[in-house]
């Protein structure tokens, strides 16, 4: 496989001894023996990573390249002053432009065991040189969210990988606003392959929300797990608007009775872009509540994947769960694909699930139009509603504010009309 | 103001309009009143632009800048633009869009086509205050989704409302009186005749009379059978009410 060519030239580079070795090397084995999903996979059936293949994307070497002035700049602009900033430039952590962590938090070592579920993860644990382990103290409540800043860019010259791996351990009783934020220079390819594990503790209550706002050529791969403990609240949010082609993958396993989770997902895209959530809500213990409503805009020859599979375990009983995806398409080339899938082995469980692929309301937007409202602008009015009803669900302001700023910035370059 | 001339509309393949005539002055207003199906609401949504309608014949002449133009060249949104506005007989549930942001994209619209500044989102409001005070409408409207939830009052004084901002030169109204009760209806005739003026013409489309107990006509029109067959004054209307519309028939 292509992608771990720069393998030993990043072992030389940012040698790593016990555990960290071992789990490089284990996720090395795993990628080289497993290759690349194909669309024969179950999984990535309506997605293909053949443009993986189709150019050399080598990994960004700690310290080997540092942002330019013009990329400084643009790294600052995405920094938000009512965050914990923590940024990386191409997976590496930028000292100068990243806060400290806010009380509660300590950073410790890689304890995760070199087990790896699928290709992507295990390319990312054979990348790693400071994976990111945190843990959040129990009943901590933390003022900001917390925004871990990831910008990649060409600089060198060669089309990066970058691998970031974050896992964090939120306490029992704490509560926390993590945001997992990725950008790029604007026509820069790269490749982001992204790991995050996060544990929610006891009673305690997240919100998560990852942002995928990528250059136009750019590959994002994501991947996030999330553990549910009892009675916890989690609210998590996948919002995608950049790349050329991006997946992410979500797996929510509630551990623990009497958990609340919402679990969301917005995204827009138009040109050839495509965009793919596969998740997986796991009830493996019952008195859980999941509400999921995953909705999305496309325009021009856009595609999109939505699976989502719930899974209620034999003794999850009282489970509840709620599944939804909205597809709007702007133009007759847009293409959504959706396939929700529930597998119940429990017996006194609520769960409903369903998927809509549709078109404006052609009297909404007659409505608009005669009110003076032009026709490119209607659009965009009507399809801004239709998405944003969901980051609106947070219930948190600034959060919903800077994540408004994105999905404008999105539909300004819409091809609306 | 606006001249119809030879008006033939379809909507789908069935022919609606066959034929009609009307001349519109600044400063009048008119009641087109018809039975079921005669194409009352046919007309207006032709004049407003909905592309469900089709125009097979005739022209529609509308002074803009005062050269009569054909109104028919004109995209909805242009001919809203240029003065043109219907209050919907069933007002669209708008569930992504605040009723504030609808209302001010659409009054900023227009000031654009005028040529003047945009009126910030501040100044807008309070603007609007004043303006629903001539509907009788909570503020907390403004925030809410456009005409979603809203009672069928509330919908219909919501159009009123939108009439009163975006101050049309040619309002159609198109059975704004249905589905209110009576002090609805005062309230949404208070707020039309409020905003009648020299400059602008309203149609009111209706089906009784009751409306023009409020409103009063300068003309009473009826619509049957996709032409107007008889104007007169006021008076028709109570003719109307007293005979019905079956010794027009024949």
């Amino acid at each position: 496989m292509n992608l771990l060519s720069t393998y030993d030239k990043f072992s030389q580079t940012s040698p790593a001894t016990g555990a960290l070795a071992a789990f490089r090397q284990a996720g090395y084995d795993y990628a080289l023996n497993k290759g690349l999903p194909t669309r024969k996979d179950e999984e990535w059936h309506y997605t293909s990573v053949k443009p993986l293949t189709e150019q050399d994307y080598v990994v960004a070497l700690v310290g080997a390249v540092q942002p330019s002035h013009d990329t400084l700049k643009a790294m600052k602009e995405k920094l938000n002053s009512d965050f914990y900033n923590i940024v990386f430039f191409n997976g590496v952590l930028n000292t100068t432009l990243s806060d400290e962590l806010p009380a509660g938090f300590t950073s410790g070592e890689l304890s995760q065991a070199p087990k790896f579920d699928d290709t992507f993860d295990a390319l990312n644990g054979a990348y790693q040189a400071k994976p990111l382990v945190l843990t959040v103290k129990k009943e901590t409540s933390v003022d900001k969210p917390v925004n871990f800043v990831f910008y990649t860019s060409n600089e060198g010259g060669n089309a990066v990988m970058v691998n970031p791996r974050i896992s964090i351990d939120v306490g029992a009783r704490s509560s926390v606003r993590i945001l997992e934020s990725h950008y790029g220079t604007q026509d820069a390819s790269y490749f982001v392959n992204s790991v995050l594990d996060l544990q929610v503790g006891e009673s305690a209550s997240v919100t998560y929300v990852r942002v995928q706002s990528e250059s136009d050529k750019a590959i994002n791969i994501g991947r996030t797990r999330i553990q549910v403990a009892k009675n916890a609240n989690l609210h998590s949010l996948a919002f995608a608007t950049g790349a050329a082609l991006s997946r992410h993958t979500l797996d929510v396993v509630l551990k623990g009775e009497g958990s609340n989770s919402q679990i969301n997902g917005v995204y827009a895209v138009r040109g050839n872009q495509h965009v793919d959530n596969t998740t997986l809500i796991d009830h493996a213990v019952g008195a859980c509540n999941t509400e999921q409503l995953y909705k999305g805009i496309l325009d021009d020859s856009a595609r999109s994947a939505f699976c989502g599979k719930v899974l209620i375990a034999k003794n999850a009983q009282k489970a509840n769960s709620a599944q939804l995806n909205n597809n709007l398409l702007l133009s007759s080339k847009a293409e959504a694909d959706s396939k929700p899938m529930l597998e119940i082995y429990a017996d006194d469980v609520k769960a409903a699930h369903g998927s809509t692929v549709g078109q404006l309301d052609k009297e909404e937007l007659f409505y608009l139009l005669s009110r003076a409202i032009p026709k490119d602008k209607a659009i965009s009015m009507l399809s801004y509603g239709y998405v944003s009803e969901v980051i609106y669900k947070l219930g948190d302001d600034c959060i919903e504010k800077w994540l408004s700023k994105h999905l404008d910035a999105a539909f300004t370059r819409f091809h609306v009309g | 103001m606006l001249e119809i001339k030879n008006l033939h509309a379809r909507v789908e393949e069935k022919e609606i309009l066959k034929g009609l005539n009307l001349k519109i002055n600044a400063g009048e207003v008119h009641a087109i009143m018809g039975p079921n199906g005669s194409g009352k609401s046919t007309l207006s949504k032709v004049l407003a632009g909905h592309p469900a309608y089709e125009v097979t014949e005739g022209e529609v002449l509308y002074d803009i800048n005062f050269q009569m133009k054909n109104l028919l060249d004109l995209a909805p949104d242009e001919r809203a633009k240029e003065g043109i506005f219907l209050a919907f007989q069933y007002p669209i549930e708008v569930p992504g869009v605040s009723n504030f942001t609808f209302l001010h994209t659409a009054f900023n619209s227009i000031l654009q086509h005028q040529g003047s500044d945009s009126m910030s989102e501040g100044e807008f409001r309070e603007f609007l205050v004043q303006k629903m005070k001539l509907v009788s409408m909570k503020p907390e409207y403004l925030d809410r989704p456009v005409n979603t939830g809203f009672s069928g009052g509330e919908k219909k004084k919501n159009e009123i409302l939108q009439m009163a901002v975006l101050s049309p030169r040619l309002a159609l109204l198109d059975e704004t009186d249905s589905g209110l009760d009576i002090d609805a209806l005062r309230v949404v005739s208070d707020g039309v005749n409020k905003l009648r003026r020299k400059d602008n013409a309203i149609v009111l489309v209706t089906h009784y009379q009751r409306l023009l107990d409020y409103i009063k006509p300068d003309f009473v029109h009826v619509l049957l059978n996709g032409k107007i067959v008889e104007t007169g004054d006021a008076s028709l209307a109570l003719k109307l009410e007293d005979k019905g519309y079956d010794w027009l028939i024949n």
